[in-house]
This record gives C-alpha cells, sequence and structure tokens, in this order.
C-alpha cells in the first residue's frame, strides 16, 4: 500500500497586467523574462460570420491572403523577411472572430512588428497571390465534399440553423469564390480587423512600455469598425435522423441538441455534467459504454459549442456500418438515462477534481498562456477569474446537473446526421 | 549522473547581439539498465512523466502485425495490483492526462499531472511494466476497438490507404512495409497469446527509457526512479534489434492508385534514405535541409517557387524528410497538380526541377533563412517540456543518445550547398523510388 504525502496546493499565479495603449486598445501582459522571445494574440471579433451572402467566403478568402504580401513586399518578399529573421505569423478566421498569433525573437521585434503591421494593415492582394490562392481554396472546397466528417458537421449545421451563415461553409462554394473581386477582398478586410473589436495578450520577454509602443505602432492603421456584429441566429432542434450514403466501411456520427450560453447561470452545472457524459479522456460515460464495454468504436465525445450568437450541445463518434445502429441506440439510452437521473455523486466527485486538477495545467507555456489570456477577454472575462474558476465547479451540486440535463437532453428526437452505408437505420 | 548544461547561443544579422536560453538535461542509467533523461523547465509546477520502449510494430513477428499496437491499447487494462482504468481514473483525478502512442521503432505512454504527483504516476506505470493482465473480454473488446481505429484512421481515408501502399512498395523487405495498425486479415487473427507473448519479451526496464520533464530535480527521478523502475528485473534475452534488410533496388516502382472518395489528384513520389545514426548524423542533416529548401516555406521552396509561383502548374507542393528512424527511413515530395495539369505532366514538370536542382545547384540565400529558422527553433522549442520530451523520447528509441540529440543542431549549421548537393545526387535516382498517382476512377459509362 502507497501513501502519499505533502501535496501543495497549486496556483495558476501568473503576474497579469491590464494595460491601455494611448489609442485606448486594452489588453494584457505577462512579461516572461526566462526564454528571448515574444508571443503575441489578437482575436478581432466578427470572423466569416461578417460575410455578406453573396460573397460567402470573402472573409476567409482575405485572412488567407494576409501573409502573401503587404506594404512594399510582394509575397515572396515578404515570407522572405518573415523567415530571415525567424517570426512566426498565423492568421487564422473562425465563424466569430479572426486570429493572428505571432511569435518572434526578443532582438528581432521592431523588424517584426513592422512585417506584421504592414500585413494587417496594408495587405496587396497581388493578382498573382490571388489568383494561385484562389485555386487553393477551391481545391479545398472539392476535397470537403468527399470528406465524410465534413459532410456530416455541414448537412448538421444546415438542417440547425436555416437561412444565418452558420449554416453555411465559412470557405463560400466555387461559384462565390470565383466571383470574389480585389473590391471584395479589400472590403472584407476592412470590415474585418478593426482597433474597437480586438482582445489581445502577450507574454515573453517584453516590458510594460515596450509592449504599450508595439501595440501602438502595430494598431496605429487599424480601422475601427463600419459594420455592425450580427444577430442572433435562429435555429431548429430535435429534426429526427438524416442518412447520407456514402461509400466507406465506417459510417460517421454527428449530433446536435440546444446548448446553453456562457454567461447562463447554469452554465456550470452542464459543464460539468458535459464532462461526465462525453467530455474529454477514457472515463466518460459515452466512452465507456461504446469503446471501452462494447468496442463499437475508437473515439465518442460531446462539447457544449459556443458561438457569439447560437449554443449547440455538439458529439460525434465512427463505427462500422454494421455496428453503428447499436452504437446510436446507446447513445440515445445515455442520453435519456442522463437527463432522468442525472449523475452520481461519486461521478461528480471526480468530475469535480478532475476540473479543478486540470485548470493550472493549462497555463504551461508563452504561447498556451498567451492564447488562453486573449480567449478570456474575447469571452469577456475579468483576470480575476481565473483565480475564482474553480470555486465554481467546487460549488456545483449533483441537483444542479440533474435539473440543466433534464432541460437539455429530454428529447428523444435529437438532430442526427449519418454518412455512411449503415446497417438497420 | 551525466549532466548537460545545454547552451543555445547565437548572432543575429551580423551585429553582436547575443542571447542565451538554456535547459538543463540530466541522463543516467539504473542498475537494470533502463535509461532515464530529465529535462528541466521550473517556470510551471508541472511534470510530463513518459516511459517508451525500444519496441514498435517493426519488431513484431512475421504474420503478426498490430500485435504493439494493441498491446499499447490493453496496458491501459488491468494489472495484478491495479484495475482495470484505475489508473487513467487517477490522473483524471489529479487533472492531469494521460495516453500513450506506437510508431515503428517504439511504443511510449506518458502522464502530465502537478510535479507533486510525479511518484504516484511512476508507482502505477513501472506496476504495468511488468504486471499486466490480459483477459480474454479485455482482448476481444479491444481488438474491436482497434479495428473501429483502423476504419477511422486508415479505410475512411483514401490517402491513408494509399501511405499504407506506398510503404508496402517502397519497403520489399524490411518490416518498416507493414502498417503500424496492422493489415486488417492479420488483426482478425490475433491471439490473446500473440500479445501476451510480445509484452512478456519485450516490456523490461532494459529496453525502456524514462523521461521525465518539468519542474523536477535531477537527484529526486534518480530517487523515485530507482525505487519504482529500479526493483524491475531486466530481460536478459533481449537480443539486439535486427531486422530484414532491403535489397538494392534496382527498378523503379509505380502505383496508381484510384479511389472514388478521392476529390484531387496528387502524385507522391518517395525514396530510401539513410537515418540519422549516433555519432553519424551527417547525411540525415543534409537530407533535412534538402526537405526544405524543397518544401518549406511556401513559395520561396524550390518547388513552391517553380511550380505553384512560375509554372502554374501546382496549387500545393511539399517534401518530407524525418531522420529519427532505426532503420533507413524515406524521402518524400508530394504535388498536387492544378486543375487543368495532368499527372503526367506534373510528374515531369517534378522531374524537371529535381534535374535543375542538381544542375544549377541551390540557393544559397534561401538556405541560410532555413539554418537560421532551426537556430531560432531552438530557443522556441523550449517552450514545451511536453515537446522535448517527445523529441528525446524519439530518437533515443531509434538509435541515437542523448549527445547525438545535443549535437543535432550543430550538425544542421555545418552543412552547406556542396553537402546538399551531394546528398541529392545520391538520393534522387529514378531507378530508385516509388512514383503514386492518386485519382479517381474515370466514370465508366452504364
Amino acid at each position: 500500500m502507497l501513501v502519499f504525502f505533502g501535496v501543495k496546493p497549486m496556483y495558476a499565479d501568473l503576474d497579469i497586467k491590464e494595460l491601455t495603449t494611448k489609442n485606448g486598445v486594452k489588453f494584457w501582459l505577462v512579461e516572461e523574462r526566462s526564454l528571448p522571445f515574444i508571443s503575441l494574440e489578437m482575436r478581432f471579433r466578427g470572423g466569416t460570420s461578417m460575410d455578406d451572402y453573396e460573397s460567402r467566403g470573402a472573409i476567409n478568402f482575405m485572412t488567407s491572403l494576409l501573409e502573401e504580401g503587404s506594404g512594399s513586399l510582394n509575397a515572396m518578399s515578404f515570407s522572405q523577411e518573415r523567415d530571415r529573421i525567424a517570426a512566426s505569423f498565423e492568421f487564422d478566421v473562425g465563424r466569430d472572430d479572426l486570429s493572428v498569433s505571432a511569435k518572434f525573437l526578443s532582438e528581432t521585434r521592431p523588424k517584426a512588428t513592422e512585417l506584421l503591421r504592414n500585413a494587417l494593415t496594408k495587405p496587396r492582394f497581388d493578382m498573382e497571390a490571388t489568383e494561385r490562392v484562389r485555386k487553393q481554396i477551391i481545391s479545398v472546397i472539392e476535397s470537403d465534399k468527399k470528406n465524410p466528417r465534413k459532410i456530416a458537421q455541414s448537412e448538421l449545421l444546415k438542417l440547425t440553423f436555416l437561412d444565418h451563415l452558420y449554416s453555411s461553409s465559412e470557405l463560400g462554394d466555387k461559384k462565390t469564390i470565383n466571383g470574389l473581386k480585389r473590391d471584395d477582398l479589400i472590403r472584407a478586410h476592412k470590415i474585418s480587423l478593426n482597433s474597437d473589436r480586438v482582445s489581445i495578450a502577450i507574454v515573453g520577454d517584453i516590458g510594460e512600455q515596450e509592449a504599450i509602443q508595439m501595440l501602438e505602432e502595430l494598431l496605429r492603421d487599424v480601422p475601427k469598425s463600419t459594420k455592425a456584429l450580427p444577430g442572433r441566429a435562429a435555429s431548429k432542434f430535435n429534426l429526427g435522423m438524416k442518412v447520407i450514403d456514402y461509400p466507406s466501411p465506417q459510417s460517421v456520427v454527428f449530433f446536435t441538441l440546444q446548448g446553453i450560453k456562457r454567461t447562463d447561470r447554469n452554465f456550470f452545472d452542464a459543464f460539468v455534467m458535459n464532462h461526465i457524459l462525453g467530455g474529454a479522456g477514457f472515463n466518460s460515460r459515452l466512452m465507456k459504454e461504446i469503446r471501452e464495454k462494447r468496442g463499437l468504436t475508437y473515439s465518442v465525445s460531446t462539447s457544449l459549442t459556443q458561438y457569439d450568437n447560437a449554443e449547440l450541445y455538439l458529439g460525434m463518434f465512427q463505427s462500422s456500418n454494421e455496428k453503428v445502429s447499436i452504437a446510436i441506440d446507446i447513445l440515445k439510452k445515455e442520453l435519456l438515462n442522463m437527463a432522468e437521473n442525472g449523475v452520481s455523486d461519486e461521478e461528480l466527485l471526480g468530475a469535480r477534481k478532475f476540473l479543478i486538477g486540470a485548470y493550472p495545467l493549462r497555463f504551461d507555456g508563452n504561447v498556451r498562456i498567451a492564447k488562453i489570456l486573449a480567449s478570456m477577454q474575447f469571452m469577456g472575462l475579468s483576470k480575476d477569474y481565473i483565480k475564482s474558476r474553480n470555486e465554481k465547479i467546487r460549488a456545483i451540486k449533483s441537483s444542479d446537473i440533474a435539473l440543466v440535463a433534464k432541460k437539455l437532453l429530454s428529447f428523444e428526437d435529437f438532430t442526427i446526421v449519418v454518412v455512411g452505408k449503415p446497417e438497420g437505420l | 549522473m551525466l549532466k548537460f548544461s545545454f547552451f543555445t547561443t547565437f548572432f543575429l544579422l551580423s551585429f553582436l547581439l547575443y542571447s542565451e536560453a538554456r535547459s538543463e538535461i540530466s541522463s543516467f542509467f539504473l542498475n537494470n539498465g533502463m535509461e532515464v533523461v530529465v529535462i528541466e523547465d521550473h517556470r510551471a509546477p508541472i511534470v510530463t512523466h513518459m516511459v517508451w520502449y525500444k519496441t514498435g510494430a517493426a519488431d513484431e513477428n512475421m504474420g503478426k502485425s498490430g500485435v504493439a499496437h494493441l498491446l499499447e491499447h490493453l496496458l491501459f487494462k488491468e494489472t495484478k495490483n491495479v484495475k482495470t482504468g484505475e489508473f487513467s481514473k487517477k490522473v483524471e483525478s489529479l487533472g492531469g492526462s494521460d495516453n500513450a502512442f506506437t510508431s515503428q521503432d517504439y511504443t511510449g505512454y506518458y502522464q502530465r499531472v502537478s510535479s507533486d504527483y510525479l511518484e504516484l504516476v511512476m508507482y502505477y506505470e513501472a506496476d504495468r511494466m511488468k504486471n499486466l493482465v490480459i483477459s480474454e473480454k479485455d482482448f476481444k473488446t479491444e481488438l474491436d476497438v482497434v479495428i473501429e481505429e483502423r476504419n477511422q484512421r486508415t479505410d475512411s481515408n483514401p490517402s491513408a490507404l494509399f501511405n499504407e501502399q506506398n510503404m508496402a512498395s517502397l519497403y520489399l523487405n524490411h518490416p518498416y512495409g507493414i502498417p503500424i495498425v496492422g493489415w486488417r486479415h492479420e488483426l482478425d487473427n490475433l491471439t490473446r497469446k500473440d500479445v501476451i507473448n510480445f509484452y512478456n519479451h519485450y516490456y523490461a526496464p532494459n529496453n525502456a527509457i524514462l523521461i521525465v520533464a518539468g519542474d523536477v530535480e535531477p537527484e529526486k527521478v534518480k530517487l523515485l526512479a530507482e525505487k519504482f523502475y529500479g526493483k524491475i528485473e531486466r530481460n536478459n534475452n533481449l537480443t539486439d534489434r535486427i531486422r530484414p534488410t532491403e535489397p538494392p533496388q534496382i527498378v523503379q516502382r509505380r502505383l496508381i492508385f484510384e479511389d472514388e472518395r478521392v476529390a484531387q489528384s496528387y502524385l507522391v513520389r518517395t525514396y530510401i534514405a539513410e537515418e540519422r545514426d549516433t555519432g553519424k548524423q551527417r547525411a540525415a542533416a543534409a537530407f533535412t535541409l534538402l526537405a526544405d529548401l524543397l518544401g518549406s516555406g511556401g513559395i520561396q521552396s524550390t518547388l513552391g517557387k517553380e511550380l505553384q509561383l512560375y509554372g502554374k502548374k501546382a496549387i500545393y507542393t511539399n517534401a518530407y524528410y524525418n531522420g529519427r528512424s532505426f532503420d533507413d527511413t524515406h524521402f518524400s515530395l508530394i504535388v498536387v497538380p492544378s486543375d487543368e495539369v495532368s499527372l503526367k505532366e506534373i510528374e515531369i514538370e517534378l522531374d524537371r526541377v529535381i534535374n535543375d536542382l542538381l544542375l544549377n545547384g541551390i540557393d544559397e540565400k534561401h538556405l541560410n533563412r532555413i539554418k537560421f529558422q532551426y537556430k531560432a527553433q531552438q530557443i522556441y522549442a523550449l517552450d514545451s517540456a511536453f515537446s522535448q520530451a517527445r523529441r528525446f523520447g524519439a530518437a533515443l528509441t531509434s538509435g541515437l543518445k542523448v549527445e547525438d540529440v545535443l549535437a543535432w543542431p550543430s550538425e544542421l549549421q555545418e552543412i552547406d550547398s556542396v553537402d546538399i548537393l551531394k546528398a541529392a545526387k545520391l538520393l534522387f535516382k529514378k531507378e530508385k523510388s516509388v512514383t503514386g498517382w492518386i485519382r479517381r476512377p474515370a466514370k465508366v459509362e452504364n
């Protein structure tokens, strides 16, 4: 028998400074001098939901072109200059935000700032780069049409979000992409990167004054927003099952129920419930019932997905065509079981321990910390949240979970999309 | 205990600005032959604990493909002392994460927890090195899970299916030609006894490497390692890893892979290439830089510039080489042609670009940028103790020593364009290649 002694509590003891540039842009800084580099994360609210219907895909297209030439540098010169100082700039766009992840060595800060500023404010949209990237995007659109997971996901969103942009692919389709002109890209740029809609975190080898100066330099020519953010998305749930034929030995299953808002007072109850039902790791109920006991899948998971204007309770797994109907039966049974009976005190205790213990482990590495801090601001959380978050988890009772489970999961006909050649459905 | 103080010093833009970053690496052996590596990173009170076995899919007996990976799954089941799932549950109750992975050359297990719990995860990991119990029921269920994994990762994905065929064609005789997850027909016939035999033979301290990375002191790790792993008996029946070798390749091999699920035709060219060997990493360093010159950095790369930017013949190009391998590894080129360009035409273009490179030599400025990125990478890499641990584990199970891992960055810096060209001339011989065309079948009129 082993006994383990002396376990000290661990807190995420980050010294986060809240600073403001002279143009009024707020940001968070963690000075971490042990490694000579700086990690910068920016999230601009809006994302591909700012697209117009008729030019769907413009914002994603524009984002792909941010690293393809800016200021006096064409695509080739820009990438050479960036690599010459071993800086890394990643531009990514999602349904509600455009994110910029930059990483550069301390000594190269002035040059890195200049290159990044140009990429953010003076993209060239040269014809050469535009046509080259246009072909790449169309290739991805065509590939998605043949990818069973993408097919399932896209059908699920189509069923759920009737005429909101969430229902369509962020990449647009072949027709809209081929129709996009340089002016459309310029407009997409103007409505996607705005100084009054950005959340910023900096972690690394840089002090307060230098950080402020760097951001003033970076954002000097970033305009304020002119286009309103989109409104709430109308959505439809509990539409039953839809099967799409696809040649594969395995069926892909995506399903959704209505989710819950992050700001809802029962959100944390749902968060803990999700962990027990289908959260990460090998020990969720769905993993146990569908994988561990019966070997029907390699992996099954669920998540409380948050969009700015809608909330889903999404899940997915893949199972052999001949076994998928059994797996779906078990899934339905487990969801209803959770709705009717909630969780046991033992399960709650286990989930609580995991969620509380895992939280400080996230704060590991400059790049990871910068991403978390930018996300927190994007979600409207204060920096004190880091200290209070585990208290919220600790306070949850199994009766709270039972209530939220009943509310979220009491639907036998929740929407399921199956892509494959399933037997017996 | 061997302690490496590993300083990275680099100069920038020919100014005398320089900076230093440091990672403390310690390494030692236990009396039973188990190697231990400690990587210190004291920024956060977190530790990654990994055990790597110097055994992977390429060490399986003929006809028993998939055993190494299936065993990896079964290590999460019961032991003489611990119930099924208890270890994972324990790690979860600490807020930690755990998982495992199998390659051709190694099998690795890890936990990432608060550094206070190092002792606890060590107890469990040491326990399952020797005390695993495999019940018939667990064996059957987990075999089903592995078949679902194969369905999901390979059989549902035409690119993965092609890769499997490509490796089987490249390696005629060496087991790298057999997929890690196992051939489907061989998976169906695996028995519990096959897995138990594999476990009893290979899971031993003298075939394992312990890597502990994060907020830990090497002296403390040594005490704990001796306590938990040090008392496990070595297996004296383990022999050197000698696998069947390849006959000289005397003719080019060609594959045409057709699958209606392919959206975009593409071409893959593969050559066998020397891997990193202990004390002998120069050739691998040259291949590494050659792959970067040809494929990385988008339109700056030779393939990107010639085929995407100038010729407009391709929409995507890349080159891959990974020198961390126990036996000879491979070098691959990938080209996705534009819509109006056929696979035949893009292959002619690819050969032209390779020939031009052999004739005209290398863009020195591009090479310097790549080398500088490797210098910077030494600093960026220190941001993740977990990734450092994986890097060491993969290297040490591929026949390399800690010294080789530490020497690698300077080996890369010492390679010049003459070395790279020499490596390219050795590599790019059509009779020593496999060329794959991946496309949709032509439409059949009914």
